[in-house]
């Protein structure tokens, strides 16, 4: 007999997640998930005083925050369970994508100055 | 600084501009051939030229440059000049192309377009400071700010024009709308930072109102092409 051969196709996995395909808490846990990993090691390893990749991986963080919104929003659409996930999953990443424009807003002093 | 602060410097001076260009290429239901995209992005940064070509005529004639008062710098010299050779490369390359078929198309052309001009000038502006601190400062701002700023006229721009191709009743308003809207939009951003007396703040005002307006006028075709896909399912049964 022979086993299927499943593929770790990253090119489909991004397809299918940016057309909510995917779903919800797998969507949301999983991009968190790598939210994390993507952002944790700068901001623990790297030196304050390297402005230039701080600067850097705010505004990648911020992009990637609109990402996983779309993906997210796109998901839940098509969630058929309980419309209160749906909402606190929508509006999580809303406030992710406020939030990480407010703290990049911050860093730069573009607020108040 | 080392080679690697210039390498994330490059980074936030081009990334920006291709991810929004990305987004809203990938947001597209009907996604445009890439040679067309390409295009059109080279097109954009291509507008510079003729900018480049006015100023050292003005400046052949007159011997010296104008000086504009804040306001003329903002809505003449800046955003009519600037939005009016976007308009061109849409309405003399981009409608004419056969995958130009739906309104959304507009959109599409229109930001990267407007992505193209973006990306040049933000490297201008990086790369012409007088010192690293100084460039990473005007990208990381710039990146925030006028590159989103550019997509968000490009995106109105380009709704008008698919408004006014693909209505039954064609109206020339909406062509018209299509300059002037981006042209207001444009200088008013402007403005806010080159009049002294404005608060710096009111930027983020006429930021706010074209992110809604962006938000309004892209739900508003998402719709119509919803609707257009159901048509399409519906004759095929």
């Amino acid at each position: 007999m022979k086993l299927k051969e499943k593929k770790f196709n990253i090119k489909e996995i991004v397809i299918n997640l940016w057309d909510g395909e995917i779903t919800l808490w797998k969507t949301y846990w999983g991009l968190v998930l790598l939210g994390v990993i993507l952002s944790l090691p700068v901001e623990l390893l790297v030196p304050e005083e390297r402005y230039a990749i701080h600067s850097f991986s705010n505004i990648l963080y911020l992009i990637f925050s609109i990402f996983v919104l779309i993906c997210v929003w796109r998901s839940a659409n098509k969630y058929q369970g309980k419309k209160i996930w749906r909402l606190l999953a929508k509006f999580s990443c809303t406030f992710e994508v406020v939030f990480s424009f407010y703290y990049a807003l911050v860093y730069g002093n573009l607020i108040g100055s | 600084m080392d080679n690697l602060d210039q390498i994330f410097l490059l980074l936030l001076t081009v990334v920006p501009a291709l991810s929004i260009l990305l987004l809203f290429v990938f947001l597209d239901k009907f996604v445009e051939p890439k040679k067309y995209i390409i295009a059109t992005f080279v097109l954009g940064i291509l507008t510079i030229g003729p900018l480049y070509m006015f100023d050292e005529l003005v400046f052949l004639i007159r011997g010296s440059a104008i000086e504009y008062s804040p306001f003329m710098r903002a809505f003449f010299s800046a955003a009519l000049q600037e939005e009016l050779l976007k308009f061109c490369v849409l309405f003399f390359f981009c409608v004419r192309l056969t995958h130009f078929n739906e309104p959304m198309d507009g959109i599409v052309y229109g930001t990267v377009a407007s992505l193209g001009f973006a990306l040049y000038e933000n490297i201008f502006y990086v790369y012409g400071a007088e010192n690293f601190s100084e460039s990473l400062s005007i990208a990381y701002v710039r990146a925030l700010t006028a590159v989103p700023s550019h997509a968000f006229c490009g995106i109105v721009m380009g709704f008008f024009i698919g408004k006014h191709y693909f209505r039954k009743h064609k109206n020339k308003i909406n062509i018209y709308l299509a300059l002037i809207v981006p042209i207001i939009l444009h200088g008013f951003y402007d403005w806010t930072l080159m009049e002294e007396k404005i608060n710096f703040n009111f930027m983020w005002l006429v930021m706010a109102v074209e992110i809604f307006l962006v938000i309004y006028l892209y739900k508003d075709l998402k719709k119509e092409q919803l609707l257009k896909k159901h048509e399409a399912e519906r004759k095929k049964i």
